[in-house]
């Protein structure tokens, strides 16, 4: 089945991901910014917050960004959470939806976490499989997105990002390339952050997140930690950088969940992204 | 190799026990031990659903400090993943879990405040109810009589304990004592105005609307009231239900019971 690749109200610049806390100072203010992005399972409850999002959706292009379907469950993905995803999506009719390349759920209970899966030929067809599910479902491309990783396995048969590369091939997704998760990933696993963005195909990058992360020394060895708890650093500034330079102009967005700071922060963090990739976008034409 | 499934199986057992050698042969150490890294993911686990418990149960975090009501959420953790992906959902079981927890054991008013807390969450997280018009609602009950069911907008709870008091008492940025008093309470829990609504009802009334909204017929759950009240109008709190627009749903009528042979 082909779907729709490239929504045109997403624009090539940065938006920020709206958290709780923020809805009412955003439903205030409207501030500028290029675009808003929500975990879908935060406004699955309560009316009142689904309804602010639909007003909301008038100003901002809106992205669905899913962290409960667990697309690498070998036991499959939960009927029911897909519905109320299919619900959601077409009451604020989002320009994306995206999930995740990980997997949190195993017979029915959830680890509230998106845990890396071994790289093997069988964990392919398992989330090409729920991918497959997950798009018929919404009748929608969606984008995944490579998680950050604190352990691999020893049966892994490839790496990362040719799994990734090989899941868009078969399932005509997209993917979400979260440059922070990158940084994390190859300093906990040693891998190459330059020889990943070569592999992933450009042309499916359809949207790029930027973190700050935290670092976790254990018996004298740095393990950095995706906690969305802080500003992004120089190095995964560097590594956005070379991600413009290797997909083009990308709709990014900032994420912050931990320690999250006054509106204008993530605001200023954002403005910090598109004038990078402004200037890189001016060098390249 | 262990196939995907036995693999997350075995993951998942690590998370919960802690205990992480079924899964540590899977994992790659490269300078740790698999078990430290895969404590990393039983650290998330464990940090981020304390959160969403002391996100749902406030009160109960005043009430026992946050660093026992971590100690406290970690033992629940341990044996109540959640059962769905989003996290308003998670935690239900907090308050039965606290009623047979030892360390809290002298303080009996716990559990209830925690089932409160439970279904203030609840309430606020339901979806928009459609209350039934008054006409609607008039002829179900002069076709079905005694036999009407209907669903109600609302969550019921009793306690010996005064845990409203406690619970207005103890919500975030509140800032004020109540002592626990052994007094008999009986609520009705809604979504209001801008939050949730907490309210006291007399025992018939609140019997009537406890036993409907647990899916009996208008018969039972009116015999419920009139055993708490004899005098009681049942006439004048079915209006009162209509009025407060509480009924959403009319019910199927119950099974009928096997006639015995």
């Amino acid at each position: 089945m082909t779907f729709t690749s490239c929504p045109q109200d997403q624009p090539a610049r940065c938006g920020i991901g709206l958290r709780s806390p923020h809805l009412a100072e955003v439903m205030a203010r409207r501030p500028r910014t290029g675009w808003l992005e929500v975990h879908p399972e935060n406004y699955m409850g309560a009316p009142a917050a689904a309804d602010a999002l639909e007003r909301l959706r008038t100003d901002y292009p809106l992205s669905l960004h899913g962290v409960g379907l667990s697309l690498g469950s070998a036991d499959g993905i939960d009927t029911d959470h897909l519905c109320h995803l299919k619900a959601l999506a077409h009451r604020l009719q989002p320009c994306r939806v995206s999930e995740h390349m990980s997997w949190s759920a195993h017979g029915g209970a959830w680890l509230n976490d998106l845990v890396p899966l071994p790289y093997t030929d069988e964990s392919l067809a398992v989330i090409c499989r729920n991918v497959d599910r997950m798009q018929t479902a919404l009748g929608r491309q969606i984008l995944v997105e490579n998680p950050s990783s604190y352990l691999s396995y020893r049966d892994s048969t490839m790496p990362e990002a040719v799994f990734l590369a090989e899941l868009v091939r078969r399932t005509g997704c997209g993917i979400l390339c979260d440059v922070n998760n990158i940084f994390v990933s190859v300093h906990n696993l040693g891998l190459d952050a330059q020889a990943y963005l070569r592999t992933l195909p450009a042309d499916a990058v359809g949207e790029i997140h930027l973190a700050g992360h935290a670092r976790n020394e254990i018996d004298g060895q740095v393990l950095l930690i995706d906690d969305h708890g802080g500003r992004v650093i120089d190095p995964v500034w560097d590594l956005y950088r070379d991600a413009m330079d290797r997909f083009g102009p990308v709709p990014t967005m900032i994420e912050w969940d931990t320690a999250l700071p006054a509106l204008d922060v993530l605001l200023d963090e954002a403005a910090l992204a598109d004038a990078v990739a402004e200037v890189r976008h001016a060098r390249a034409a | 190799m262990p196939a995907l499934l036995d693999l997350q199986r075995s993951f998942l057992d690590a998370i919960i026990s802690g205990d992480a050698s079924g899964v540590a042969q899977a994992v790659v150490g490269n300078g740790l031990t698999a078990a430290q890294r895969i404590q990393v993911y039983r650290n998330n686990t464990f940090i981020t659903l304390t959160e969403a418990l002391a996100a749902t149960y406030p009160a109960i975090v005043r009430l026992v400090d946050r660093g026992f009501f971590n100690f406290a959420a970690a033992q629940f953790i341990s044996g109540n993943l959640p059962d769905r992906p989003c996290l308003f959902e998670y935690g239900g079981g907090f308050g039965n879990f606290l009623a047979g927890f030892a360390p809290v054991a002298d303080y009996p008013f716990l559990p209830d405040v925690a089932r409160l807390e439970w279904a203030v969450n609840a309430a606020w997280n339901a979806p928009t109810p459609m209350p039934l018009s008054f006409e609607a609602l008039a002829r179900a009950a002069t076709s079905a009589g005694e036999t009407l069911r209907l669903g109600l907008d609302a969550l019921y709870l009793s306690s010996g304990w005064n845990v409203d008091a406690i619970w207005q008492a103890n919500r975030v940025d509140a800032g004020s004592d109540t002592t626990p008093i052994h007094q008999p309470v009986r609520l009705q829990i809604r979504r209001g105005g801008p939050g949730v609504v907490v309210e006291p009802l007399d025992p018939a009334t609140w019997s009537l609307r406890h036993h409907l909204a647990s899916g009996e017929p208008l018969g039972r759950a009116a015999a419920a009231a009139f055993a708490e009240a004899p005098d009681f109008d049942l006439g004048a709190a079915l209006r009162a239900l209509a009025a407060e627009g509480l009924p959403d749903a009319i019910l199927p009528p119950p099974q009928t019971e096997d006639p015995t042979p």
